[in-house]
């Protein structure tokens, strides 16, 4: 387990990393990821 | 159709449309490394805006999303005053749920929208999006599975900010 996971199992680093960023960075950081992820989606 | 948030609320800000951003993806604007398939807004229930909104709806060739099929819609703003609960469309820039009653403490648009404020999500789209206090506290009434489930990092993320 990374230093930076905590006791519930929440990756610390992940989310100082997207605070860092700014908001429409984080727009792109969803869309990219969920370019990533389309070829798994089944639509529920 | 993979979602393009910024194009939705680009569309909803050319219609002076009124709304608060909510939801998984209102978490990932302030900050929530989570993956949401869809964006959550609030409208004010005005006429005018309602009016608004289905012209911005028309212009995002809006359907009505049921679980397995996409059915073609005559949206106006007579029909949106009688949407009680939600409404999930899809639109050409992917997934978009209006939500008349949120779970939780904050039933209105007006509630959402006093303690939201202005987020510049990129190429000059600035839209309102909710506090992460409010989507916590959202996610923890509704109590479906993916909302608890994205409770820890959330309130992670809510540490972090000191809020």
């Amino acid at each position: 387990m990374s230093a930076a996971v905590d006791t519930r199992g929440v990756d610390l680093g992940q989310i100082r990393a997207q605070l860092r960023l700014t908001p429409a960075q984080r727009v792109d950081w969803l869309i990219e990821a969920l370019r990533g992820l389309e070829p798994f989606r089944k639509r529920t | 159709m993979t979602l393009d948030p910024r194009a939705i609320c680009r569309i909803l800000t050319d219609e002076r449309v009124e709304f608060v951003v909510i939801g998984g993806f209102a978490a990932v604007a302030r900050g929530a490394a989570v993956v949401t398939y869809d964006i959550d807004v609030i409208t004010a229930r005005a006429h005018t805006n309602l009016d608004r909104l289905a012209r911005a709806l028309r212009r995002m060739d809006a359907r009505l999303r049921t679980g397995s099929e996409v059915l073609p819609l005559d949206i106006n703003a007579d029909f949106l005053a009688q949407m009680q609960v939600s409404l999930n469309l899809t639109t050409e820039h992917g997934d978009l749920d209006l939500v008349f009653s949120p779970a939780g403490p904050k039933a209105s648009y007006e509630q959402w929208a006093d303690s939201a404020s202005g987020l510049d999500l990129g190429d000059a789209v600035v839209v309102e999006v909710a506090s992460l206090a409010d989507i916590i506290a959202s996610k923890r009434a509704a109590g479906r599975l993916k909302d608890l489930a994205a409770l820890p990092a959330l309130e992670a993320l809510q540490e972090e900010l000191g809020e």
